[in-house]
């Protein structure tokens, strides 16, 4: 007698009922939103999100920068400390930075000490770099963006997230103003090097990099920039335009290292709140 | 055929009958999770997706075609009537695209208009005297509806302007732009382009070529700026401080003089003092600036202020000292006689803030 059950096909319907289980899982997780975050910290980070920096601290901590002992950043970025591992191990000793770590050499002083505040009162997330900025005094952090900012790397970027270039190019140059969306270059320089204390560099850029930040601007996960500025204009823009302009700024010459360690425009006596008292958890020894 | 081919007939029959039911729920079951979980995209890839922008920029291509096929076809046939106005994605007049630009001595003279336009400073630097460039004000090369756009004003002349009293050609409104908006008797050649200038035709073909098919004469929407309601409070300068330092000073910093790049450019232009617009600027009125910020700044986040945030900031920004009024100077008035005969409006002229009396032109020290 022929029976209903044979081993062939007994082995069909458990691979398409474990297919059909799999598949209703992998949508299930996607449906819903990562919620990993426990809610006293996101509390927290909306209260910091209402005191958020005053539109100029790169500026007030680029003041700290020019007068702090680059000596002590020598040994952070090439050693380490107990504590800590050192900057360059991820950076690299030339700061070129690779994939998602971003190239430093030559970003604005007062830029790269704001972000270190940031990620130590958890402004910005990023659990490595939020370990590392915690270990770091004021005045280390300080040290580390003069040192960055004077130093000469030349670019080890390149286009890797198959954006289109030409569309890149447009949005750099241009903007899309269908989408409020201004050049980048009338805010980062007519080079993309930077503009004062507060633009960052993206000339030379890691394109991975970029497109994480502008992707974790949209989503809230990096919501530190003055003014809101970056989260406007992030939330404009497709994804495709977020590889394609990621990927462009990896075609330009990466910006020199800067000379000045004079301030061009004037620093707030003092931040309308200070990041200092905000920073959850960080050294002893900020001011 | 025997009865027991046709029983086992019958039973085969039933079988595959019953096969194809529990084959039919499979596919039922199979089909109702793909549709409940959305999980077609797993199956036949992510389907295409048009952007926003992609979207906008198609609107855009369309209403310039359509422009040329209605044109076409009324030259064909007068019955088909006139072309329509060509309208883009935010429901403004469209102008022509980059690529339209013709391949023409014509087209010449538009490119450089536009680079004149927007690199004033290096493409017309004999006539300008501060720092400014024509693109600083009217955002996206002249293109932007509500920042004063090019497209709406050379369909608007030649006109009277009570300014001068007196009927404007473009030229002369372009002349009265290089005086005040680029404070041109502070320039290396010491005033406007002269009459008949080529920076003058170059810029003219360019604003003619953005208005290639917008109505003539037409109050069209997006024209100039946006004329603000008073605001509740009057306007306030020391209010105005506190929102120049939230939301202004990050580009033009603190002091208002903007930021130069690493290259030596000015990439944030200097508001007030000896480098900005002069005190014969439309700009310097306080309702004028009020207007054009609420519409398009800070970049990128237009009509992020308030009304009454708007009117603040452009007094404050408005109460500073910078370059004389040249009209002034030219017919060697007093600040009392220049304000009775040039400044009925709103702004500061004559005013003193901070111990310094507005409208005697700030010096470089200054």
């Amino acid at each position: 007698m022929r029976t209903w059950i044979t081993p062939g096909r007994l082995a069909g319907l458990s691979a398409l009922a474990a297919a059909g289980l799999g598949l209703a899982m992998l949508t299930y997780g996607q449906g819903e939103p990562p919620t990993d975050e426990p809610s006293a910290e996101s509390t927290a980070r909306d209260a910091d999100k209402q005191s958020i920096d005053s539109p100029l601290a790169a500026v007030y901590f680029a003041q700290q920068a020019f007068s702090a002992n680059i000596k002590l950043a020598g040994p952070l970025v090439g050693i380490g400390t107990d504590r800590d591992w050192a900057c360059g191990t991820c950076h690299g000793h030339g700061a070129q930075g690779a994939e998602n770590v971003p190239r430093l050499a030559g970003q604005p002083a007062g830029y790269i000490t704001k972000q270190l505040h940031d990620y130590a009162s958890g402004r910005r997330q990023n659990d490595n770099m939020r370990y590392i900025a915690q270990g770091l005094s004021a005045e280390e952090m300080a040290a580390l963006g003069q040192f960055y900012s004077s130093m000469n790397t030349s670019s080890t970027a390149s286009p890797r997230l198959n954006g289109d270039l030409e569309r890149g190019r447009e949005l750099a140059l241009q903007g899309d103003w269908n989408l409020d969306v201004p050049a980048c270059f009338t805010c980062h320089g007519s080079s993309a090097w930077g503009v004062g204390q507060g633009f960052p560099a993206l000339a030379g850029q890691h394109p991975s990099y970029l497109y994480t930040q502008l992707a974790g601007w949209e989503a809230g996960r990096r919501s530190n920039s003055p003014g809101r500025l970056m989260h406007s204009v992030a939330s404009a823009l497709s994804d495709d335009d977020m590889r394609s302009v990621a990927d462009f700024m990896a075609t330009l010459p990466a910006p020199p290292a800067r000379q000045s360690t004079r301030l061009e425009t004037p620093a707030p006596e003092r931040l309308t709140t200070s990041a200092q008292a905000d920073s959850q958890g960080g050294s002893d020894e900020h001011e | 055929m025997s009865d027991h081919q046709t029983s086992q007939m019958h039973r085969s029959t039933r079988r595959r009958l019953a096969y194809a039911s529990v084959g039919a729920v499979g596919l039922f079951i199979v089909g109702a999770l793909v549709a409940d979980y959305d999980l077609l995209p797993y199956v036949t890839g992510p389907a295409p997706q048009t952007t926003e922008a992609e979207r906008s920029a198609q609107i855009a291509r369309a209403a310039r075609t359509q422009l040329d096929e209605q044109r076409q076809a009324w030259q064909e046939d007068l019955s088909a009537g006139p072309p329509e106005l060509p309208v883009g994605p935010k429901g403004y007049y469209q102008p022509p695209l980059k690529e339209d630009i013709p391949d023409d001595e014509f087209g010449d003279a538009v490119t450089r208009g536009r680079e004149i336009f927007v690199n004033t400073g290096t493409n017309a630097g004999e006539f300008v005297g501060n720092d400014l460039a024509c693109a600083n004000c009217h955002l996206n090369a002249g293109r932007r509806p509500n920042s004063a756009p090019m497209w709406a004003a050379i369909t608007n002349y030649p006109a009277y302007r009570g300014k001068n009293e007196m009927i404007n050609t473009i030229e002369d409104r372009v002349n009265g732009c290089f005086t005040y908006s680029m404070n041109a008797p502070g320039s290396p050649s010491g005033g406007p382009p002269p009459q008949g200038h080529q920076v003058y035709k170059d810029l003219e073909s360019y604003f003619s070529w953005l208005a290639d098919g917008n109505a003539l004469r037409e109050d069209v929407p997006g024209r100039g700026y946006p004329s603000l309601e008073e605001p509740e409070q009057d306007y306030d300068r020391d209010r105005g401080e506190q929102v120049f330092a939230d939301n202004c000073a990050v580009c033009h910093g603190l002091n208002g003089q903007g930021q130069k790049d690493l290259n030596g450019r000015y990439i944030f232009p200097p508001l007030w003092g000896p480098n900005s617009y002069n005190w014969g600027a439309g700009m310097h009125r306080v309702n004028t600036a009020a207007g054009f910020i609420k519409a398009n700044m800070p970049l990128g986040r237009p009509d992020s202020l308030s009304n009454q945030q708007a009117w603040d900031v452009a007094a404050y920004i408005n109460s500073f000292p910078r370059p004389a009024d040249p009209r002034q100077v030219d017919e060697d008035l007093d600040l009392d006689e220049a304000k009775e005969a040039y400044h009925q409006h709103q702004d500061y002229y004559g005013e003193t803030r901070n111990g310094a009396t507005l409208g005697k032109g700030a010096s470089p020290q200054s």
